[in-house]
């Protein structure tokens, strides 16, 4: 859907700096996603990972450096703007509006592209998910921990994104649907849709994905394939329990 | 106790608590979104009175003879134009403060009522004003001695109050621009994330809380016939009560809340003593807070980290 002009890159980020208030949680992080990959960045808890998703809808603003869409600039640009141009975040936490049905907050995830799509698009979805279909009528804050990490994807896949950021979707589910989860993943990527997953679960992450970036204290330690960073000591040592 | 004056004290109860609920709305629906208690919401009420009666002179000058008709046009007008306040008022007295500490536009608010108030009292007099009669007749049930009557603005202003929260219902709970409130209601990042332009939002329930007080602005001086530039006072602290008690944040609290205070202030009023109708409503208010703090219909509030 997003091809990529003159060769840019899908996102990029370069030289980038961000702060939560006086805190530097981002330091000089240059990175970038090609259309079509599937890429992963690990890192341990409060490495910086989740502020890096969030300085890409400007929440917060990246202090320096550039944030580029498709070769475009969007560094600055309004934080509801960014959902416009086919980004969209399955953010940590899930953030599904729980006094809304699973069906209300499906169409949430339209609001970027508009209400033309919506009967195609939700048979995908439920494809994909058919626990939200039978869900639909039901107040999403009922439903299960693994079920609320399906429909918050299945809300951002809704807006027909070109790119899909999400940030731990593994996090306090059981092995069973986190491997779910990752499965799923991978057929989001199959059907075109470019991938830019943030972990903690490395070993899930790595072998999902083509390359990696490891965060440490707010700078990009380490990149390379996903089997590179599979393989590399440092990686095992840190974040793979040394196995 | 004699049931038909029960019967009629609820029956006011219920015209005023119907005015209570619309300008609870606009408390409620922005608390809801923003978190912020909007104190200059009574003095858009106080302003909807004005229009009402600007409206209503300019209309009978133009040699309308139509009283339908007539309503209708003022009621358009009063609630366009206030509508236009409540979007004014967000710009230039909220929003560039949005983002500062909570406590800053809770004071930027009260400096609005000031402004809102005086302007009010020097460009319109601090006379009392008036307007006639338009609505006239009641509609009386039961025996010559033990009846109950409705006069028939009060009816007015129960139809045309179920029509606007029906109205509204609606759009809140079935269109897309419902959906987004709620979603910014709920969590505001997040709908700024998928694409909503929550600062819109934000404007848009202060038009709707705008345009609801100008609705009970409407019916309320057409019950009475007189008003001033103080009325904000009274009236707005009676709605915040009622949206306090209803649970702030909650519609159909707004509503319920009103109905509940409405009528036991009129019971209070018609049964123990006319004289401290206020002091029941606010101690209603005590009561309540004390042992459901969060209001009949509110949730229990955790703090937005």
């Amino acid at each position: 859907m997003n091809e990529t002009q003159g060769g840019a890159h899908l996102l990029e980020l370069q030289e980038v700096d961000a702060a939560y208030g006086p805190v530097q949680a981002l330091k000089r992080v240059s990175l970038h996603v090609d259309a079509g990959e599937i890429v992963t960045l690990i890192g341990a808890n409060g490495a910086g990972k989740s502020t890096l998703l969030a300085t890409v809808f400007g929440e917060p603003r990246a202090a320096r450096g550039h944030i580029r869409f498709n070769g475009r600039d969007i560094t600055g640009i309004a934080t509801h703007e960014v959902a416009k141009l086919g980004i969209a975040l399955v953010p940590e936490g899930r953030r599904i509006f729980s006094g809304m049905t699973v069906e209300e907050n499906l169409l949430m995830g339209t609001i970027c592209i508009g209400p033309a799509h919506v009967e195609p698009d939700l048979i995908k979805v439920f494809e994909m998910f058919p626990r939200l279909k039978e869900r639909l009528r039901q107040r999403a804050g009922t439903l299960s921990g693994g079920e609320q990490q399906m429909l918050a994807i299945a809300r951002a896949l809704m807006g027909r994104p070109g790119l899909l950021l999400l940030d731990e979707p593994s996090l306090g589910l059981a092995p069973l649907v986190v491997r779910q989860i990752f499965e799923t993943l991978a057929e989001i990527a199959a059907a075109g849709t470019t991938v830019f997953l943030v972990e903690q679960n490395a070993n899930h992450a790595l072998r999902l994905a083509g390359r990696g970036y490891v965060l440490v204290n707010g700078e990009i330690r380490l990149s390379g394939t996903g089997n590179e960073l599979l393989a590399n000591p440092e990686v095992r040592k840190a974040y793979l329990g040394g196995h | 106790m004699e049931l038909h004056i029960f019967a009629q004290q609820l029956l006011n109860g219920l015209s005023l608590g119907a005015i209570y609920g619309l300008i609870a709305i606009g408390y409620t629906m922005v608390y809801g979104i923003i978190g912020m208690i909007n104190f200059a919401h009574g003095d858009v009420y106080m302003i909807s009175a004005y229009l009402t009666a600007i409206a209503m002179s300019v209309v009978f000058s133009f040699g309308v003879d139509s009283v339908p008709f007539a309503l209708l046009i003022i009621l358009a007008v009063a609630v366009l134009v206030t509508a236009a306040y409540g979007w004014v008022i967000e710009r230039i007295a909220y929003r560039p403060l949005r983002g500062s500490t909570r406590l800053a536009p809770l004071i930027s608010a009260i400096g609005m009522s000031l402004v809102l108030q005086s302007y009010v009292q020097v460009s319109q007099g601090a006379r009392n004003q008036g307007i006639p009669t338009l609505i006239k007749g009641s509609l009386r049930i039961g025996s010559d001695t033990k009846f109950v009557q409705m006069t028939h603005i009060q009816l007015l202003i129960v139809a045309v109050t179920v029509a606007a929260m029906g109205a509204l219902t609606f759009v809140i709970q079935r269109t897309s621009l419902g959906r987004q409130c709620r979603a910014t209601q709920q969590d505001r990042k997040m709908a700024g994330i998928l694409g909503i332009d929550t600062n819109r939002i934000i404007s848009t329930v202060f038009v709707i809380g705008a345009s609801m007080a100008a609705v009970a602005g409407v019916l309320v001086t057409l019950n009475y016939g007189s008003f001033d530039f103080s009325i904000d006072f009274i009236t707005g602290i009676k709605a915040f009560t009622a949206a306090v008690l209803g649970g702030i944040g909650s519609l159909p609290g707004a509503m319920l809340g009103g109905v509940i205070l409405g009528m036991s202030e009129a019971l209070f009023s018609g049964f123990v003593n006319t004289d401290y109708k206020d002091v029941f409503a606010f101690v209603l208010l005590v009561v309540v807070l004390i042992f459901r703090p969060s209001g009949l219909l509110g949730k229990a509030e955790f703090e937005k980290v």
